[in-house]
């Protein structure tokens, strides 16, 4: 079953971050070149950060998490997106599509609901909380009773 | 929860020396070089033009939020008299969500907007979770924030990345994903650290294991999200948006997949913790 490059690369992560000798991370503390067996991804395309279409993103091939990283030259996934833009001209959104109708049609997404200090779509003047990045405020829970 | 306070957000700095030491700071932390491919606004069309810049805008809202969970967290560790290097790695992260405010502000000005937005500036107090003593305290507020929502972020971006074409935005996008890997993999060093402690004190394993039958379900809430779905545009989409029917599944995906094994090497019964999920509280 194909698994998708975004789960390899978080399968590294979660996985082979600093314990080596853990099944599924054969020989090497790399999230990079690492993963489930069952991914068995292979050294090239197991880092998504190695998917370099353009020259200019190889330095983040210095950014993997250790040194077992492939190495510039890596060409994995070169064969991806091209480096031109593509044309952008023939598909404008609809006004439903940007949500610019309705100020925040898709609350009910998920984002931005519940206690974990998320920012309203309303508050962003979104459409949907969707750039949610970076850590959520973790949720209070007290002892046992 | 704290009241409310309502201000403009602004990726600005000041006419003082302090703008040459954040500069200095940007340089030495960046893993991406800065300078980023050129970027001809007349070739994009100016409904997605639009549809992208405020998603950065929300973007840089977020990650300066996101400062603030961080820097708090660095708090706790002192508090908990964790390693330096953990300490100190916690306080970069924060100032990585302070920098990526600055890089979201960037792209928001390229795009042809203002790097201002009104919002909540009130710093909500971080999770202390009574009762609870400070070493388990603190790998609960780590793990939420970094093997679970980190990780989900650095999934997310690796979706994004992989459809998106511009050149542009491909790199913005990989200066911020640059950092959140570390944010990731922060909390499995942790548990590295705090390895001998849980295992003298396997009742506090336990109550981890609670508490991720609750953290799970609330960051389901947050960030799985739920159908009915827009259906974006394939060129919006190549200019990096994101995508909740791709956030959706990559969320799934990820705590299946990933965190919850992850955690498990440790000992967490993070799966089923994961299957049992719902709110304690």
């Amino acid at each position: 079953m194909h698994t998708p490059r975004y789960l390899r690369f978080a399968r590294a992560l979660a996985l082979c971050s600093g314990l080596a000798s853990l099944p599924g991370c054969p020989g090497t503390d790399s999230a990079a070149d690492a993963g489930d067996p069952l991914d068995a991804p292979s050294p090239p395309d197991a880092p998504v950060l190695a998917d370099a279409p353009v020259e200019n993103d190889a330095p983040l091939l210095a950014d993997a998490p250790t040194s077992d990283a492939p190495a510039p030259g890596d060409d994995a996934g070169a064969e991806d997106a091209g480096a031109e833009d593509a044309p952008l001209v023939a598909d404008a959104p609809t006004a439903n599509d940007t949500g610019s109708g309705d100020p925040c049609a898709s609350c009910d997404c998920g984002f931005g609901v519940g206690d974990a200090g998320v920012p309203a779509c309303s508050d962003l003047g979104l459409p949907f909380c969707c750039p949610v990045v970076g850590p959520l405020a973790p949720p209070d829970l007290p002892a046992w009773a | 929860m704290t009241e409310p306070s309502r201000g403009v957000l602004r990726a600005a700095l000041s006419d003082t020396p302090l703008a040459a030491e954040r500069a200095l700071l940007e340089a030495g932390l960046q893993r991406v070089e800065p300078a980023p491919p050129p970027l001809d606004l007349m070739a994009i069309d100016p409904a997605h033009l639009h549809a992208v810049r405020e998603q950065w805008l929300g973007r840089m809202v977020v990650e300066h939020r996101s400062s603030t969970v961080f820097s708090q967290l660095a708090q706790q560790l002192i508090a908990r008299n964790a390693p330096l290097d953990a300490q100190a790695v916690m306080m970069r992260m924060a100032l990585d969500e302070l920098r990526h405010t600055g890089t979201c502000g960037e792209v928001v000005v390229a795009l042809g907007g203002v790097a201002e937005k009104e919002t909540d500036l009130a710093v909500q107090p971080l999770a202390e979770h009574r009762g609870v003593p400070i070493e388990e305290r603190v790998l609960r507020n780590v793990l939420y924030t970094t093997t679970l929502s980190e990780l989900v972020a650095c999934a997310r971006f690796a979706a994004v990345l992989e459809r998106t074409e511009h050149p542009y935005f491909r790199h913005q996008l990989r200066r911020l994903l640059a950092d959140e890997v570390l944010h990731a993999q922060f909390g499995f060093y942790y548990l590295m650290i705090e390895r001998p402690w849980l295992e003298a004190h396997p009742e506090r394993l336990a109550s981890l294991e609670r508490y991720l039958v609750h953290a799970f379900a609330v960051i389901e809430e947050e960030l799985a999200p739920k159908p009915p779905f827009p259906r974006l545009p394939e060129g919006l989409l190549r200019l990096g948006h994101e995508d909740p029917a791709e956030a959706r599944e990559v969320f799934y995906a990820t705590m299946e997949g990933a965190t919850a094994p992850g955690l498990a090497r440790f000992g967490i019964d993070a799966p089923r913790a994961w299957r049992e999920r719902r709110r304690l509280a």
